[in-house]
């Protein structure tokens, strides 16, 4: 007790470690305060310094579970600094609390009580406070999206700049819609193309199966399962090569320009659209190799001597009659036009 | 003066800039005339040309892309993180194999399934029947127009000498991947997949309802009202109507929307004013995506743009290959219309680059080429047959930005527990990418 004095003297007006000088909101101002964990009222003062005092009380939370515990220091322990402090577990119940207090510190100077029942009361509302956010947290979900670490986000602005070098996006969409266009998923005649351009299209499209054709004949027969069951679904480039090749005929191509269909037609003997659509009906559904197999022989045969002729009534213009070949009955595989990649049906 | 360390050195400082600048200028005028001399030569004779670009093919990120390994059993293309290329055409190829040896692969599969307790099990031995079905199946739910992949096709060429000019990504293939396919939007999505979220798959043919706000206390009113003009059918609701009066949670939103018949919830985040991400919730408690936006430019800012109508625009999707890029793929595809207007020209494309997923709005305008213009690409770089003689012209409108995708929660928020979540440490390849 007598050391009390001699331990203020010296902390109080001199040096203590705990001590936090802080300006006021006047400029006259300075307020001492003390960052002692066993403060009872957190300011530097003779009666609330718990190390100037051997006989102290004071409330504090225990952060794991937030009950509130009084811990009490006496004189009779001081010799015990290991044991100062008597730690009491406080009811949660506010009122039951403060009557706890009260009769533990009953006979004690009237300051520490009513300090202890004041941070008693202000801890309380703290967590009650706290219970609150943290629910409104929990409900609201999540509020705080954190800042990315600087060298992460450099990285990834660096990273987005290359990658939007490499996307070519305009290039991109424009093949994507020229695509779309010339497999013919809007349709027959579509909205939003131009009479003329549409039109140069379906020619392009024309020229450019002519020319595959040709080329195509020679294949034979080509790993036709796969590819016949895909190339519904190939619509790239317009090249249906393997599958259909066979028996391929010019005329589907030009079905839309009524002058090579009538040609066509004298050519082959009124074998037009009825039998070709016939036949796309069977070859869509099974893989069509029991029709190939038989009549693939006797098909290139002609269609070798077709193309020759094609190939010269192609080029000048106008066309030569082609020379009629020997009137067979020609069975013809019709090749259905590139797959209609139809817009979004959300089935 | 040179020193004895390198003789080369000069060390009168004016002097050495000027003998660097002129041999400088001497090595790029060599070059230069080679190049022009190449150039010229070329022209004269073009297959040079293509014979030289073919054997100097240079290699890109892209075509340099790793994935991860891929386990053949059921469950790999359920995972999602796994940077595994569900729509290579490689895995058709193994199962065409597998398809002829069914009673091998019948044991497997009940392994797997053994293995797998909620992952379904597609009995991998009715595989042959399901490819007919698929064929047929597919000719109905056609082609998904809405995603194809251009930029990957060329890699994939590169990567296997399979029947090339086949698309990667979204067209539909007869041969499925590992796991059958029932009949969805994005055709080829994996069966372990669709499973994993039903709901989510489960497709309808109406229009989408979306319902957009930001987040708490946010000032992007704007950019919100920029949103309801992108997405079709969509309405912006303020998050909260004054700084204190109740802030509604994203459950609470999600729940009323659901009642009130919408489908998707998107929450746009914003840090100091600027919108910095993006929530997308799939009704009712689907998977909810987070997104973040960088570079944001709205329309007007654009030069060049034009102003949108209210056309339901096409969509196109380019460059998602595994199964995490279709599950957002078929996110962006659930978000709009599925029957788009075309007299509209507008079309909204959501291109998938290395993990950024660049979102741009045009109206476009097929015309004819000028004499000065090029033709038309197609991904193998070679031009474009039967449309020598169309351009298409873009004129960007709205807002554009790009997204990356960092979460995909099971329901809805953090608490929910995750599907997936970017993590930093994905990155550190630099030719790995989760989409």
């Amino acid at each position: 007790m007598a050391s009390d004095e001699i331990v203020w003297q010296y902390i109080g007006h001199s040096h203590c470690s705990f001590k936090l000088k802080l300006p006021g909101h006047n400029s006259k101002q300075i307020n001492t305060f003390c960052r002692n964990e066993h403060n009872v009222t957190g300011l530097c003062n003779r009666q609330s310094c718990p190390l100037a005092n051997s006989r102290y009380a004071t409330i504090r939370s225990d952060p794991a579970t937030q009950r509130l515990y009084l811990y009490i220091k006496t004189v009779e322990r001081s010799h015990l600094p290991s044991r100062w402090w008597e730690k009491i577990r406080l009811s949660s119940n506010y009122t039951k609390a403060l009557q706890q207090v009260d009769e533990r510190l009953i006979y004690w100077p009237k300051f520490l009580m009513h300090k202890c029942k004041q941070r008693l009361t202000r801890l309380t509302q703290v967590r009650v406070r706290a219970q609150k956010l943290a629910k409104e947290e929990e409900r609201l979900g999540e509020r705080m999206v954190t800042r990315m670490a600087p060298k992460i986000r450099r990285r990834e602005e660096t990273r987005e700049r290359k990658a939007e070098a490499a996307a070519k996006i305009e290039r991109a969409i424009e093949r994507e819609l020229v695509e779309r266009l010339r497999s013919g998923a809007y349709g027959d005649r579509p909205l939003n193309v131009e009479e003329n351009v549409w039109k140069k299209v379906m020619r392009g499209l024309e020229r450019s199966q002519e020319g595959e054709r040709d080329a195509d004949l020679d294949d034979g027969v080509l790993e036709e399962e796969e590819e016949d069951v895909e190339y519904e679904y190939e619509r790239e480039t317009g090249e249906r090569e393997e599958a259909e090749v066979e028996y391929v005929s010019d005329m589907e191509e030009t079905d839309d320009e009524a002058g090579d269909m009538e040609e066509f037609d004298d050519w082959l003997g009124g074998k037009s659209d009825d039998a070709l659509s016939e036949d796309d009906g069977e070859e869509e559904d099974d893989s069509g190799s029991d029709a190939e197999g038989g009549t693939a022989a006797a098909l290139k045969q002609k269609l070798e001597g077709l193309k020759r002729k094609r190939a010269e009534a192609a080029v000048p213009k106008p066309r030569k009659k082609p020379s009629k070949g020997p009137k067979t009955n020609i069975e013809y595989e019709y090749v259905p036009d590139p797959p209609r990649r139809e817009l979004e049906l959300a089935r | 003066m040179a020193s004895h360390k390198n003789p080369e050195k000069i060390g009168n400082k004016i002097k050495r800039r000027e003998v660097q600048l002129k041999s400088k200028k001497q090595k790029e005028s060599t070059r230069r005339d080679d190049r022009l001399r190449r150039r010229r030569h070329e022209d004269k004779n073009p297959e040079l040309r293509q014979v030289r670009q073919a054997k100097n093919v240079p290699s890109t990120i892209d075509s340099k892309r790793t994935w991860d390994e891929a386990n053949e059993d059921e469950g790999a293309e359920a995972r999602l993180g796994a940077s595994v290329d569900v729509l290579n055409p490689k895995r058709r190829k193994v199962v065409e194999e597998e398809k002829q040896r069914p009673e091998d692969i019948d044991p497997e599969a009940h392994q797997a399934d053994g293995l797998e307790d909620d992952e379904e099990a597609v009995p991998v031995g009715v595989l042959g029947m399901d490819v007919v079905d698929e064929a047929k199946d597919d000719a109905d739910s056609m082609l998904d127009s809405a995603s194809e992949d251009e930029e990957g096709a060329n890699d994939n060429e590169e990567n296997e000498k399979d029947p090339p000019d086949r698309a990667e990504s979204e067209a539909p293939s007869a041969v499925p991947s590992t796991a059958t396919t029932a009949a969805t939007d994005l055709a080829l999505t994996p069966e372990a997949l669709i499973q994993k979220f039903p709901t989510f798959f489960a497709n309808t043919d109406k229009d989408p309802k979306v319902l957009v706000t930001t987040s708490i206390n946010s000032p992007l009113h704007w950019e919100a009202q920029l949103l309801t003009s992108l997405f079709p059918g969509s309405s912006y609701v303020k998050r909260t109507a004054h700084y204190h009066s109740y802030k509604y949670s994203i459950r609470e939103i999600s729940a009323y929307a659901a009642n009130k018949g919408f489908t998707h919830v998107v929450v746009l985040n914003e840090e100091r004013k600027r919108p910095k991400g993006l929530d997308i919730v799939a009704l009712p408690a689907g998977p909810m995506f987070h997104f973040s936006i960088s570079n944001w430019v709205e329309g007007a800012k654009l030069p060049g743009h034009g102003n949108p109508t209210n056309h339901y625009p096409e969509l196109i999707l380019n460059g998602f290959r595994t199964s995490l890029g279709l599950l957002t793929a078929h996110l962006f595809k659930s978000l709009f219309p599925p029957r788009p207007e075309i007299q509209g020209r507008q079309v909204v494309t959501l291109h998938n680059q290395r993990d950024y997923i660049f979102l741009r709005r045009h109206r476009y305008v097929f015309r004819e080429k000028r004499a000065t213009e090029k033709l038309i690409q197609g991904t193998d770089g070679k031009p474009m047959k039967g449309v020598e003689e169309i351009r298409a012209g873009l004129q960007e409108l709205g807002p554009r930005f790009t997204l990356k995708l960092r979460r995909i929660d099971q329901g809805i928020q953090r608490a929910s527990g995750q599907e997936w979540e970017w993590k930093g440490g994905d990155e550190k390849v630099r030719t790995r990418f989760s989409l």
